[in-house]
């Protein structure tokens, strides 16, 4: 029996609220939302941010400053619906990526601890295909950085696609959030 | 301490000790590249088409040590922005001073009326008013991109009549400008730059290559200004 919305939603949220307050999945989401967004502003530029890094003479100071540059770019030179989409992406990720952690940890515990087998081929069947049953894909992110990427040559499209990317990353965390319960709460 | 318990900070410690990593590497790759700026003068493996003297479409001192070269479409909306501040800033600080100068290399994206405009690019050199062609082009261009609206990109408002009035504000003579964009005087050296473009693996406008260095979009003023700086610095 399939519970309405009303009910799942707060449920949801409640449960992504639980995981995401605490320190680790605080840490895991912001560092992931950040590198999320530096991959979206930098990607086509990696090649130069590859070399800026490796090879040209600037203290370490001015390289952490040039990648920062980059990060100012997107609120500068962006047009805000624009700029707001991929920060929404970026913090999404993150709270995707934290939940998904917190799911796989508990499932890999429970796979260990009831069958004694390793959890290796669950990590790959999530990490090369997605995960189907907790709502989490890699479709998502590549949407995302799709949508983002394409704004510098039509910007329109891109952000049809960012914001795609952001129903599909709520709709992921909700859904993660909903299997939250089946997990041991208790347990951090 | 088990599995279960241990993960997540063991990920928050893969974190720290990546960022901390990154960071050591940044350390060491600055000290090693210091003593050795002759590093700098490797142009990336991107840029192939090295600028001659006898390119027509430049801005500037023929004579600058410094050559920024831009891959343009005048309708393009991003090449718009970039040309409006960061453009306007190098200009200003690099290009009017004589440390830089610039070298367009049209790159039509949007329409064959963008292919036309830069194609008057040359008419505009060949009477010596390419910079001011330039400047009228792009600002015309933002006259139809206000407020964020971007439609006038797919639509085809840099006709022959509308490219001539624009030439004859900036100063060139209509009837001559009008007469070279029939033409086909400078089919190959337009043809040159796109070709230069595949060289160079241009896949996009705007693209701008400062040292031998490939940006692309419309980035911040300091990106630019730091790879002018090293370019100025190169013994």
């Amino acid at each position: 029996m399939s519970l309405s919305p009303t009910v799942t939603i707060p449920i949801a949220v409640r449960n992504i609220a639980f995981v995401i307050t605490r320190l680790p999945y605080l840490l895991i989401a912001a560092g992931v939302a950040f590198l999320f967004c530096g991959l979206i502003v930098w990607l086509f530029n990696l090649p130069l941010v590859w070399h800026v890094l490796t090879e040209l003479p600037l203290s370490i100071s001015q390289k952490i400053q040039f990648l920062w540059y980059g990060y100012t770019g997107l609120l500068a030179n962006s047009n805000r619906t624009f700029a707001t989409l991929t920060i929404m992406n970026s913090l999404l990720a993150g709270v995707q990526t934290s939940l998904l952690w917190w799911i796989l940890r508990n499932r890999l515990h429970k796979l260990k601890t009831q069958t004694g087998t390793s959890g290796l081929p669950l990590i790959l069947a999530i990490v090369s295909g997605g995960c189907a049953a907790c709502g989490g894909s890699l479709l998502t992110p590549l949407l995302s950085a799709l949508g983002a990427t394409s704004s510098a040559l039509i910007s329109t499209i891109g952000q049809v696609l960012l914001f795609v990317s952001t129903l599909l990353f709520t709709y992921s965390i909700y859904r993660l959030g909903l299997q939250i319960p089946r997990q041991e709460k208790h347990e951090s | 301490m088990s599995m279960h318990t241990s993960l997540p900070k063991l990920l928050v410690i893969c974190l720290i000790t990546g960022g901390v990593a990154a960071l050591g590497a940044l350390y060491v790759s600055s000290k090693n590249a210091a003593p050795q700026p002759a590093q700098n003068k490797s142009v990336s493996k991107s840029f192939k088409s090295i600028p001659s003297t006898t390119e027509p479409l430049f801005i500037g001192a023929s004579s600058a040590p410094i050559t920024i070269v831009e891959y343009v479409d005048f309708k393009c909306p991003k090449c718009n922005a970039y040309q409006q501040d960061a453009g306007q800033k190098i200009r200003r600080e690099y290009v009017d001073t004589g440390k830089a100068k610039i070298v367009l290399r049209p790159y039509p994206v949007f329409g064959e009326d963008a292919g036309l405009a830069l194609y008057g690019a040359y008419c505009a050199a060949s009477q010596n008013k390419f910079p001011a062609y330039y400047d009228a082009v792009f600002a015309h261009m933002s006259t139809l991109y206000k407020d964020g609206d971007y439609s006038a990109a797919a639509q085809k408002v840099l006709t022959k009549p509308a490219l001539v009035g624009i030439a004859q504000g900036a100063g060139i003579e209509g009837s001559l400008f009008g007469a070279c964009l029939d033409g086909t005087t400078h089919k190959r050296a337009f043809e040159a730059a796109q070709h230069a473009a595949a060289r160079d693996s241009v896949q996009g406008t705007p693209t701008i290559f400062i040292g031998g260095e490939k940006i692309v979009g419309n980035q911040p003023y300091q990106i630019y200004k730091t790879l002018l700086e090293l370019s100025a610095h190169e013994p």
